[in-house]
């Protein structure tokens, strides 16, 4: 084989797996399905801020700069001429809040005809440049009625300070705010690169979710907190210990020091490659089994995935897996409405996603049918315990039909990072619960890494398969 | 001999048709060349198209019923003979209608001219596609030695750069290229890397390359013999490189894209063209706008009277008549490209209207029930501006002081400067191009905007 045809195949092997991971990924727990919102003919309906109102009414901002309301089947145009919105919040009063790029902003239905009529500054504190990746997402209310959103670094921006892929002009680019009911500014946290969701839990507090590339070895989910790094070196112009020269001097392994850790590594291209914002299922049962859990959608990946997070050591970690895929286009916003369904928003322009589809609004409905899938993952003193939604059956759970295994990442400037250290783990021993609901695993474990438990033979004790099948735990801390 | 001297005669017959078809069309062709490049001819003819042509193939001839009219593409012939036969004659079938029976020969001439004269891209486009040496380095020297292994002529006058067969090669596009007569343009290659070898030739002679990457040629104006060639680098090259590049005719500055060149750029411009034209009520929008500052809002008037208000600055940071904005650039992809206006500026920024100590403004709001209101704060007083147009050609800003409660008496404005308008004001007094206003004794003041020349 010459050293062209040695390319070639090279090559054509290459493509052959980009391929077969590009494959549209379609699984769905039992009980649940995706229906689709027929969107407003002929309007780009690029779906970027999503909300919910107690009485059902759903509110969608989008790319294009619209607002939209549906109630009772029928859409109407709220408000338009935005510049490329990708938050929206339904505030207490009624009134409709927009992060768009160069300003949050509220909007009055002053006249109540349907149609905002005025466009409030709530505040434009930050720097907008015009650069086409200078997103403005959010906004969230606190608890004390602040609100909080996060500003994406630039791509390609001329004179922008830039370590090789995003940048910033300056003007907390990179940063999260926090903005007061009256309007006062204030820059929150640093280090953020493309963090595309934030969400507050039903406790209060914030999390938001980083897109992977430069300075993020793989998308990842952080519990938000003021004053804190969160690792990209370039918002750090914005900060008044640091200067460019600085910066640059700064190593890997100072900036790894300063920055916080994720609650939650997300895999790329197997759970996500660009996630949206977290939403927690408060139904209280009207979702199905998954009470309290975050949900999550993909851009890129079409999907939806759940996290499940715990408290070790006073610091949140825990567990990543795909619930369902196969929607239409990409997934970047999702809320929970009143009656227990999850609404989803969807855009795939400009980057792309597995769901053919440029745009759309899909919503999750559950039947009350009880799937059978992991319900959760929690970290014991010598491994893992698994919990089921329904009893497993027990010729299933023998040792052989669990994979575990583990890996860490390379914190660089570099585009992603690679799974570093990858290892197999050897179960010592499992032991199925009472009610055979639960496995636990006793596994050697270190810190610092992302645990994959790959439980694609286990079977429940009606015979059914789980949809998914390997879920992925951080593991900052152990126990 | 009959027989013979009937064919004879039908020879001659025929001969003689086909003689005078030809020198009708050469002189036609001779006339429209020469009316081509008479202003008021061009002039005539495009009022002519306004009127006339404009509904099924849109005032900017990129198509909607009726064909594309500017582009390489040309089903029924695109001398200046067979577009004016065309327009002369019409096409009953598909809905056009013979302009012979409405209007003149010179009428139909100027509109010919007007068409040709607003011709893009290539025209008469050939192509040679040559195989290289896969164990050789590169260079243009090697094309000069090969023999193409396919070569012909390109109907569409779009560049194929998809053609070649193998991922290393050479290939030469060459024709009669036509770019806008009136203002400067350049020719730019993106998505490539610098080991992509280049070379342009306008009218014989090699233009330099400007740019590294995405890199560029300067274009003459109006039309000229353009060849073009490349040749790949040795592989591997980077799995983002591309070989079948983008060619795209671009204004110098290369924030508007004007028209694609090659195949992947045609695909990759389509959908960029969403204009938004205030038709009963006014228009605000914002959006990412080429030679507008971030932070400027565009309002649209019914009255095809436009302007800019920057939330940053409080000021007018644009005023243009015609249509709001070609916001296509901007919705498209990622939208890294800025929405264009789609008319004639009276003033854009750095010229603004704008309130000196602007640095410290505040934008409040602005309220969309009625004429878009701007609501802001400079110096300590609150203003609303609003722009309205009741006179054609007209756009005046009324201010209005809503709150002064520092009981600031004066105001300052700054008027642009402005080539094409007149910036005046009959409220208080202007003096280096400065207008001063007593904010205690006015309430209310307003500035016009008178744009010169129409009628």
């Amino acid at each position: 084989m010459n050293a062209y045809n040695k390319i070639l195949t090279a090559l054509s092997l290459s493509l052959a797996l980009v391929g077969s991971v590009n494959a549209v990924q379609k699984y769905i727990p039992d009980g649940y399905k995706i229906e689709t919102i027929e969107t407003p003919k002929n309007v780009r309906f690029h779906v970027t801020g999503l909300d919910t109102a107690p009485n059902g009414e759903v509110v969608v901002a989008t790319r294009l700069g619209e607002v939209w309301k549906f109630y009772q089947n029928k859409w109407t145009k709220f408000a338009d001429g935005l510049h490329e919105p990708t938050g929206l919040l339904i505030d207490d009063d009624g009134s409709i809040l927009v992060a768009q790029k160069p300003e949050l902003t509220r909007l009055i239905d002053k006249n109540n005809d349907g149609v905002a009529d005025e466009y409030v500054q709530l505040s434009g504190a930050w720097n907008f440049h015009d650069n086409y990746h200078e997103f403005n997402f959010g906004p969230v209310k606190t608890n004390n009625g602040d609100y909080i959103g996060t500003l994406n670094l630039s791509h390609n921006a001329p004179k922008a300070f830039s370590m090789g892929t995003m940048g910033s002009s300056g003007g907390y680019r990179g940063w999260a705010y926090k903005v007061t009911p009256q309007g006062e500014f204030s820059p929150f946290a640093y280090g953020l690169r493309s963090p595309a969701g934030i969400g507050a839990s039903p406790q209060g507090e914030l999390f938001f979710t980083d897109n992977q590339g430069d300075w993020v070895e793989t998308s990842k989910l952080h519990l938000l907190e003021e004053n804190k790094f969160y690792g990209h070196p370039i918002p750090l112009i914005d900060h008044p210990d640091f200067t460019r020269e600085k910066i640059l001097k700064l190593s890997e392994d100072e900036l790894n020091e300063m920055r916080e850790k994720p609650a939650a590594w997300i895999p790329h291209v197997e759970v996500a490659n660009s996630p949206g914002n977290p939403e927690w299922d408060t139904s209280e049962g009207k979702f199905g089994p998954f009470k309290g859990q975050m949900f999550i959608g993909d851009q890129t990946q079409s999907n939806i995935f759940r996290v499940i997070l715990e408290k070790v050591k006073g610091q949140y970690q825990g567990a990543v897996i795909n619930f369902i895929g196969g929607f239409q286009s990409g997934n970047i916003r999702a809320d929970f409405d009143s009656s227990g369904q999850l609404w989803v928003g969807q855009t795939a322009r400009g980057w792309g996603s597995q769901g053919g589809k440029p745009f759309g609004l899909e919503k999750v409905v559950w039947d009350g049918t009880n799937p059978f899938e992991l319900l959760d993952m929690k970290l014991t003193k010598n491994g893992f315990k698994l919990n089921f939604t329904e009893a497993l059956s027990s010729k299933s759970v023998i040792e052989k039909h669990l994979k575990v295994s583990e890996w860490n990442y390379l914190y660089s400037g570099a585009y992603g990072s690679a799974k570093q250290n990858v290892k197999s783990l050897n179960i010592a021993k499992s032991t199925l619960s009472k009610d055979k609901k639960s496995i636990e695993i006793d596994i050697p474990l270190t810190a610092d890494k992302v645990v994959m438990v790959d439980f694609a033979g286990l079977v429940s004790q009606s015979n059914r398969k789980p949809s998914v099948t390997k879920v992925y735990y951080t593991l900052n801390n152990l126990l | 001999m009959f027989k013979i001297s009937n064919k004879n005669n039908l020879l001659i017959g025929m001969l003689s048709f086909i003689f005078a078809c030809t020198t009708n069309a050469s002189q036609v062709d001779n006339d429209i060349t020469r009316m081509k490049s008479n202003a008021a001819h061009i002039k005539s003819g495009e009022k002519l198209y306004n009127a006339a042509c404009s509904g099924c193939h849109q005032k900017d001839l990129s198509g909607a019923m009726g064909f594309n009219l500017k582009d390489g593409e040309w089903i029924h012939g695109d001398t200046a003979s067979d577009v004016f036969n065309n327009i002369s004659n019409g096409f009953a079938n598909a809905g056009m209608p013979a302009f012979k029976n409405i209007y003149s020969e010179e009428q139909r001439k100027q509109i010919t001219a007007y068409v040709l004269s607003k011709r893009e891209g290539w025209s008469n486009l050939s192509y040679k596609v040559f195989q290289v040496d896969t164990k050789k380095t590169r260079n243009l020297n090697e094309v000069k030695s090969l023999s193409p292994v396919k070569s012909g002529t390109l109907k569409n006058n779009i560049a194929d750069f998809s053609m070649p067969e193998s991922k290393e090669f050479a290939v030469v596009f060459e024709g009669d290229f036509y770019t806008y007569a009136d203002k400067d343009t350049v020719l730019q290659a993106y998505g490539t890397q610098p080991q992509f070898i280049f070379k342009v030739e306008i009218d014989g002679k090699e233009v330099k390359a400007q740019g590294d990457w995405s890199r560029y040629w300067p274009l003459k104006r109006g039309k000229q013999k353009l060849k073009f060639t490349m040749v790949t680098p040795k592989k591997p090259w980077p799995k983002w490189a591309n070989t079948d590049i983008q060619l795209i005719v671009t204004n110098p500055e290369k924030t508007i894209k004007f028209f694609p060149v090659s195949s992947r750029a045609k695909r990759s411009l389509s959908g960029t063209k969403i204009e938004l034209k205030a038709e009963n009520t006014a228009i605000v929008q914002r959006k990412k706008v080429v030679d507008l500052p971030p932070y400027t809002i565009s309002v649209g008037l019914p009255e095809k009277m436009n302007y800019g208000f920057n939330t940053r600055s409080c000021s007018i940071t644009g005023v243009w008549k015609g249509d709001l904005l070609n916001i296509g650039p901007n919705v498209k992809g990622r939208g890294q490209d800025g929405s264009v206006v789609l008319g004639d500026w009276s003033f854009k920024h750095p010229e603004q209207l704008a309130f000196n100590k602007a640095l410290n403004c505040k934008f409040i709001k602005y309220t969309r029930d009625g004429s878009p209101t701007f609501y802001f704060a400079v110096d300590g007083v609150t203003y609303s501006v609003s722009g309205y147009s009741t006179k054609p050609n007209t756009l005046t800003f009324q201010y209005t002081v809503i709150e002064n409660s520092s009981n600031k008496n004066v105001a300052r404005v700054s008027l642009p400067n402005s080539s094409t308008s007149t910036i005046l004001s009959n409220d208080g007094s202007i003096k280096n191009s400065v207008l001063t206003i007593n904010t205690k004794q006015k309430s209310q003041f307003s500035i016009q905007v008178i744009v010169k020349g129409d009628e």
